[in-house]
C-alpha cells in the first residue's frame, strides 16, 4: 500500500508547517442567529483593512489568524443586519456572535443565505444551495415543500419523470447521488415512490447540492453529494412549527433544554389519504392502509467552549397494507452522533458516527398454510474523524478519515406453499469501505484560489459468506454458474482500491467575476441494482463483489461567474464533461431480485455525460427568481446492448430550461411561479410483433436501446403565499399557501409504451397493438395548506 | 420473483394513480422489411401436431400474421424422421394415429427448415414433467383484488432437482387463455431461477394463475367470475427446456410491459434456439418439444 505511505507523509508534512507565523492572533467562534440561536452555515467574517476574510464552516464555525494589532471585525450573513466591531487582538480570542434579521425583511425571502458576492469569491463550483425560506415560496405538487423536486429546478439535476424516485445529476443515475441527513446516507429518500421526499422542511435547515469540484473530503459516489443539513433546534424560547396540508400534517416543536447551551427539535409528519378515504371504501377494505410518516428529532449540548455534542435521529416509513393478504412497507432510519472539538483555536475537529437503515417488508397470504414473508435490508454504521486548521485567512487545512461497516441483506424470504415451509433466503453481504483525505484550500496572492486534494479508498468486500465465479458467455447472456467458495465471518474476499485526487481553481478576474475550473476522480463501491424507469423501493443495494467492479468516474468543469449591480444579480456559466467506469447493466430479461445468482446478469459499461449550464438570479426586491438551463447529453456503451453501440440513457435530456420567479404583491402577499420544459427522454419502441404459440410478441428488430424520444415535457405551476399580519407583541402567526400545480392541464407523458388488447381476443382472431402515452400527472392539481408558527 | 414485486407494485399504483391517465398516440416505428417466423411449439400428447411458419409484421399492424407455405419441415430424433407436411397457409402438419407420439422424455430432437433456400435448424431435448394432483374450485366473496365467484387453483408438485421449467396451458371450455398476463413458465415450483425454491408444491400465485382475466366490465357491470358451474378447465402441463422459459419470460415481460407503469422494463427481444446454419443467425421464434401431464375437470 505505497500510495497510503505517501499520503500519510503529505499529511505530515502539512501538519510540520502549522503554527510558524509566531506574532498572529486567532479569533474564533461561532455566528449564530440571534432568535433562534441557530447557528449560521456560510457567515462571513471580514477585516476591512487587510482585507480579508473568513467564512462559518457546516457547525457555524468561524476562525480567522491575523498579526496583532487592533482592527475592525465585520460579521454578516444575507438576510441579517451585519455586526462590526473594533477589537484590540493582542491574544487569541473566542468570539461567538448573534446576528438580528434586519428589521425590514421580517420573514422575507432570501434566495441566497450566504455572502453576497460568495457566488464569484468562492472557490467551490458547480455547487448549488437552497435555503427553506426559498423551499418553502416554490409551487408544488399538492403544496408540500419538497427538497429533491425543489433541486430539479437547479441545472444539471433532472429525473425520469413525475413520480420517479431520486434525481439525476449531470447525466448520473440515481444511485450516484450520496444523499445525506445530518452526515448520515439516506439509501431511499422518496415517500409514495417519488412523489415526495423524506426530508421534513420544518427540520432541514440548509441544503446544498455538489455537482462537480468535489472537494476531497466527499466521497463515495460519481456523480454528487445532496448535503441536507438539520436544524439544531431553538435555543432561546420554544417554538411551534406546523402545517396542514393536501397529503400531509405537520408539527415541530423546539426549544431550549438548558438555555444557550442545549436544545432540541422533533419534527413529525404523517400522511391522511387512508383516514380521508376510509368512509368511502366498501367493507373489504376494512384492513386497508396507505400512509407514510417520518419523524426527524435532534438535540445538542454545548458542553464548554470547546465541546459540543449532536445527537440527531430519523426514522420514516411508508406503509401499504389490503386486508389481511397482503402488506409492503419500507423506510429509512438514520442515527447521528457528532462531537465538535475545539484543540485549539485553529484546530477544529468534528468526529461524527452514524447509523442507518433502509428496509422493506413484503407479505402476502393469510392463512399458515400458504404464505410468503420477505424483506431485504441495508445497514451501516460509520465512524468519521475530520479535521479543519484554519492556518491563515488564505489557508485552510482539511484532513480525516472515515471508516463504513456495510451489511446487506439482499431477501430474508420464507414461502409457505400448502403447509410446506421453505427458507429461500439470500446469503448476507459484508463490506468494509475506508478512506482517508487530505485537503488544502488556499489563496495565491489576491487573485487566485486552490483547493487540491487527495482521497485515498479502499473496499473490502469479506466474509462470511460465498463468493460465486461464472464462466463466459456471448455478449448480453447469462454467465454460467462455475463454482462458489466459502468464506468464514470477515475473512478478505475481494479488495479495491483508488487514489481520487480532486483539484479546484479560482481567478478572480475584477471584483464582480471569476473564473473557476475543477477536476474530480470519485469512486463508488456500492450498487444499485435497478432495471426500471423509475427506481423501485424493492430495489436492493449490492456491494462491489468478486463479480461486480466499483464504478470510477473523471469529471472535468469550467465555469465563469459574473455579478452585476451590487450582486443584486448573480450570473453563472459552466461546462462540464464526465467520462464513468464500471456502470451496472444488466441481460435482457434479468431477475434482480431474490435471485442467488444476480452476478452472472450483470453486464459491465461505460458512460460519458458532457453539458452545458446557465444560470441567472435576481436576488432581491419585489420581483426576484433565476432561470436555470442545461444543455446536456449523457449516453452509455454496454456491450450486449443496442449492438455494442453508444446510446442515450433513460435520463437524457437535451433541454433543460426552468424558471422560477417570485413577485412580493404586498408586504403579505407572494405569487411564485414556475415553468420547467424538458426534452423529451429516449426510450425504445417494438417495430414488429409475431405470433408464437398463440400469443403476439412485440419485437425490436434493430436491437435498438433508447432510439426514439417521447414527447416533450413542461408545465406551469403557482402559488399565492398570505403571510400573517405583523403586529408588535403578537406571537401566532398563520400563513395560507394556495397553489396549482399543471396550471394548463398539459397531459405530459411519463413514458410511451406500446400494448397490446387486454379485452380476449376470439381464437384466431385479430389482435390490435398501439402505443400509449402515460401521463402520472394528467390534470391541473389545486391545493391549499395552511401553516403555523409560534 | 420480478412478478410477486409487480404485483405488489402495482397495487399500489393503482390507489396513487388516479390523476393519471393513458390515450393512443402515432409513433413512427421503425420496420424495415418482415422476417420469417418459427413457431414450433409441440409435444407428446397422441394428437396432430402443428408448427408454423409465419412473417413479422408491423407493430401496429392488427391483422393476423402471414402464413409461409413452401417450405420443408422435419424433426429428427434420433433414426427417426417426423415429417411434418405443408398445409398451404403457413401450417405444417406431423398426424398421429391416435396412439403414435414425438418421441420420449430424454430424446434429443432437431427441426430442420429449409425455406426460400436457407437452411435453419434448432436443437432440443424432451424434459421431465411432473403429475398434475388435482384442478381444485372454490367460491370467494369480498376478498380484496377479486370479483366474487368461483376460483380455480392448480396443485401440482415440482420434481426434486433444481432447473425443471414448465409451461401450463389452460383451456376455458375449449378455448386456450391466450391474454398476455395468462401466460406464465414456470421455474421449479416458482416464477423464476436463483430463489431455489425446489421439490415443492406450485406456490399459491402460480396455482392461481389458471383462471382467466376478466374483460374490463361495461359500464357498471360487475367483474365476471372466472369460471360458472358446468365449465370445462382444461390444464396441459408441459415441460420445457430453460432457454424456452426464459424466452417465455421476456415473452410475457414484454407484453405486458405497460402494465409496469412507471416501472417499466427496458424493450428486450425473445431469443430463439433456431438458427440460419449459413449465417449462423438466429432466427425469430423457438423449438420445443414439451412432455405433458394433463387434467381435465367440470366445475360443479
Amino acid at each position: 500500500m505505497n500510495n497510503c505511505k505517501w499520503l500519510m507523509f503529505c499529511l505530515l508534512f502539512l501538519t510540520a508547517s502549522f503554527g510558524l507565523s509566531q506574532k498572529d492572533v486567532t479569533i474564533s467562534g461561532y455566528v449564530k442567529d440571534a432568535s433562534s440561536g441557530e447557528t449560521l452555515i456560510g457567515a462571513t467574517v471580514y477585516v476591512p483593512e487587510l482585507q480579508l476574510g473568513s467564512s462559518t464552516n457546516v457547525y457555524g464555525f468561524y476562525s480567522i489568524t491575523i498579526p496583532e494589532g487592533s482592527y475592525r471585525l465585520e460579521w454578516g450573513y444575507v438576510g441579517f443586519s451585519d455586526y462590526a466591531e473594533t477589537i484590540k487582538l493582542n491574544s487569541n480570542l473566542k468570539k461567538d456572535i448573534e446576528l438580528g434579521i434586519e428589521a425590514a425583511q421580517m420573514d422575507e425571502v432570501v434566495i441566497v443565505a450566504e455572502a453576497k458576492d460568495k457566488n464569484v469569491r468562492d472557490i467551490q463550483m458547480s455547487v448549488n444551495k437552497l435555503d427553506i425560506q426559498t423551499l418553502q415560496k416554490l409551487p408544488t405538487l399538492l403544496g408540500e415543500t419538497e427538497v429533491l423536486r425543489s433541486i430539479q429546478l437547479l441545472p444539471g439535476v433532472t429525473s425520469v419523470g413525475e413520480g420517479a424516485a431520486g434525481f439525476n445529476v449531470r447525466g448520473g443515475s440515481i444511485d450516484q447521488n450520496l444523499v445525506l441527513l445530518d452526515e448520515a446516507p439516506v439509501y431511499n429518500s422518496s415517500h409514495l415512490f417519488g412523489f415526495f421526499s423524506v426530508f421534513n422542511p420544518d427540520a432541514v435547515k440548509d441544503v446544498k447540492l455538489y455537482k462537480g469540484g468535489i472537494p476531497a473530503r466527499y466521497g463515495g459516489r460519481l456523480s454528487s453529494i445532496l448535503d441536507v443539513r438539520m436544524k439544531e433546534g431553538n435555543n432561546k424560547k420554544l417554538a411551534v412549527n406546523g402545517g396542514i396540508g393536501t397529503i400531509f400534517s405537520r408539527l415541530a416543536i423546539e426549544a431550549p433544554i438548558v438555555k444557550d447551551k442545549s436544545s432540541f427539535i422533533i419534527a413529525g409528519r404523517r400522511s391522511y389519504i387512508d383516514w380521508l378515504s376510509r368512509p368511502f371504501l366498501s367493507d373489504e377494505f376494512a384492513n386497508t392502509a396507505l400512509n407514510f410518516y417520518d419523524l426527524t428529532l435532534k438535540t445538542n449540548y454545548k458542553i464548554n467552549e470547546n465541546n459540543q455534542i449532536f445527537v440527531s435521529g430519523y426514522f420514516g416509513r411508508d406503509n401499504f397494507r389490503f386486508g389481511d393478504a397482503a402488506g409492503f412497507n419500507w423506510g429509512n432510519s438514520t442515527a447521528t452522533l457528532r462531537w465538535n472539538h475545539l484543540f485549539s483555536d485553529r484546530l477544529f475537529f468534528n468526529l461524527t458516527s452514524y447509523y442507518s437503515n433502509y428496509d422493506y417488508q413484503i407479505n402476502f397470504g393469510d392463512t399458515a398454510e400458504d404464505k410468503f414473508d420477505w424483506s431485504a435490508r441495508i445497514i451501516n454504521y460509520s465512524l468519521k474523524p475530520q479535521f479543519s486548521y484554519f492556518l491563515k485567512p488564505t489557508n485552510v487545512i482539511r484532513f480525516g478519515g472515515q471508516s463504513i461497516l456495510y451489511e446487506f441483506q439482499p431477501a430474508n424470504a420464507i414461502a409457505v406453499s400448502n403447509n410446506e415451509a421453505i427458507d429461500i433466503s439470500l446469503d448476507k453481504q459484508y463490506a468494509f469501505e475506508s478512506n482517508i483525505f487530505v485537503e488544502n484550500e488556499l489563496d495565491v496572492g489576491s487573485r487566485i484560489k486552490l483547493n487540491y486534494g487527495l482521497r485515498l479508498s479502499l473496499f473490502n468486500y469479506v466474509g462470511k459468506g460465498n463468493a460465486y465465479e461464472y464462466g463466459e458467455a456471448p455478449a448480453g447472456e447469462v454467465k454460467p454458474f462455475v463454482s462458489s467458495t466459502s468464506y468464514d465471518q470477515w475473512e478478505n474476499i475481494q479488495t479495491y482500491w483508488n487514489l481520487e485526487p480532486r483539484a479546484s481553481i479560482k481567478y478572480q478576474m475584477n471584483e464582480t467575476s471569476s473564473i473557476k475550473l475543477s477536476y474530480n476522480r470519485t469512486a463508488q463501491y456500492i450498487h444499485l441494482l435497478s432495471n426500471t424507469i423509475a427506481a423501485t423501493p424493492v430495489d436492493v443495494w449490492t456491494p462491489s463483489t468478486n463479480n461486480i467492479k466499483p464504478q470510477l468516474a473523471d469529471q472535468v468543469a469550467m465555469g465563469f461567474f459574473k455579478n452585476l449591480d451590487e450582486d443584486k444579480y448573480e450570473m453563472s456559466a459552466e461546462i462540464y464533461y464526465k467520462s464513468m467506469d464500471n456502470l451496472v447493466d444488466y441481460i435482457d430479461g434479468a431477475d434482480l431480485i431474490l435471485n442467488q445468482f444476480l452476478e452472472g446478469q450483470i453486464l459491465e459499461g461505460e458512460g460519458r455525460a458532457y453539458g452545458l449550464e446557465l444560470m441567472a438570479k435576481k436576488k432581491e426586491g419585489r420581483f426576484s427568481g433565476w432561470l436555470s438551463y442545461t444543455l446536456a447529453r449523457t449516453e452509455r456503451q454496454v456491450v450486449g446492448i443496442n449492438n455494442n453501440q453508444w446510446y442515450p440513457a433513460r435520463f437524457d435530456q437535451l433541454h433543460n430550461l426552468s424558471v422560477t420567479t417570485f413577485y412580493d404583491i404586498t408586504n403579505r402577499l407572494t405569487l411564485s411561479a414556475n415553468f420547467v420544459f424538458n426534452s423529451g427522454t429516449p426510450t425504445t419502441f417494438a417495430s414488429s410483433r409475431f405470433e408464437q404459440a398463440g400469443f403476439v410478441i412485440p419485437n425490436n428488430d434493430n436491437n435498438a436501446r433508447n432510439d426514439v424520444r417521447i414527447p416533450n415535457y413542461h408545465r406551469m405551476d403557482l402559488s399565492l403565499t398570505i403571510n400573517p399580519k405583523e403586529k408588535p407583541g403578537k406571537k401566532y402567526f398563520g400563513k395560507w399557501i394556495i397553489g396549482v400545480y399543471n396550471l394548463y392541464n398539459r397531459k405530459n407523458a411519463f413514458s410511451v409504451y406500446q400494448s397490446q388488447d387486454l379485452d380476449r381476443v376470439a381464437p384466431m382472431g385479430e389482435t390490435t397493438s398501439e402505443a400509449l402515452r402515460l401521463a402520472v400527472i394528467g390534470s391541473v392539481i389545486p391545493s391549499i395548506s395552511y401553516n403555523f408558527n409560534f | 420473483m420480478n412478478n410477486i414485486n409487480k404485483y405488489m407494485l402495482l397495487a399500489v399504483l393503482a390507489f396513487l394513480f388516479a390523476s393519471s391517465c393513458t390515450d393512443p398516440i402515432d409513433v413512427d416505428l421503425n420496420f424495415d422489411n418482415a422476417q420469417l417466423v418459427v413457431d414450433a411449439w409441440v409435444d407428446d400428447q397422441a394428437k396432430d401436431q402443428i408448427i408454423r411458419l409465419t412473417l413479422t409484421q408491423q407493430y401496429d399492424n392488427s391483422a393476423r400474421a402471414e402464413g409461409v407455405p413452401g417450405a420443408t419441415v422435419e424433426v429428427v430424433e434420433g433414426s427417426n424422421v417426423y415429417e411434418f407436411v405443408d398445409q398451404g397457409n403457413g401450417d405444417y402438419k406431423w398426424s398421429s394415429d391416435g396412439t403414435t407420439t414425438l418421441g420420449e422424455v430424454g430424446d434429443v430432437f432437431v427441426l430442420k427448415i429449409n425455406a426460400d433456400g436457407n437452411l435453419y435448424e434448432g436443437t432440443t431435448s424432451m424434459y421431465r414433467v411432473p403429475e398434475i394432483d388435482s384442478i381444485t374450485t372454490e367460491e370467494r366473496k369480498d376478498e380484496i383484488g377479486f370479483a366474487d365467484g368461483i376460483y380455480a387453483q392448480l396443485y401440482a408438485r415440482d420434481l426434486p432437482g433444481i432447473g425443471d421449467t414448465y409451461w401450463a396451458r389452460t383451456y376455458k371450455n375449449g378455448i386456450f387463455l391466450n391474454k398476455p398476463a395468462e401466460l406464465f413458465p414456470i421455474y421449479d415450483a416458482t416464477f423464476s431461477p436463483g430463489s431455489s425454491l425446489d421439490g415443492i408444491t406450485f406456490i399459491p400465485p402460480i396455482r392461481e394463475l389458471i383462471n382467466p382475466i376478466p374483460d374490463a366490465p361495461e359500464n357498471g357491470e360487475d367483474v365476471p367470475s372466472p369460471y360458472k358451474v358446468g365449465d370445462e378447465i382444461r390444464v396441459e402441463l408441459m415441460s420445457i427446456s430453460n432457454e424456452a422459459y426464459e424466452f417465455l419470460s421476456i415473452a410475457f415481460e414484454q407484453m405486458t410491459n405497460g402494465t409496469n407503469t412507471i416501472f417499466a422494463l427496458p424493450i428486450a427481444n425473445t431469443r430463439s434456439n433456431v438458427f440460419n446454419i449459413i449465417t449462423g443467425e438466429r432466427m425469430i421464434g423457438f423449438f420445443n418439444v414439451g412432455s405433458t401431464s394433463v387434467e381435465t375437470i367440470l366445475v360443479e
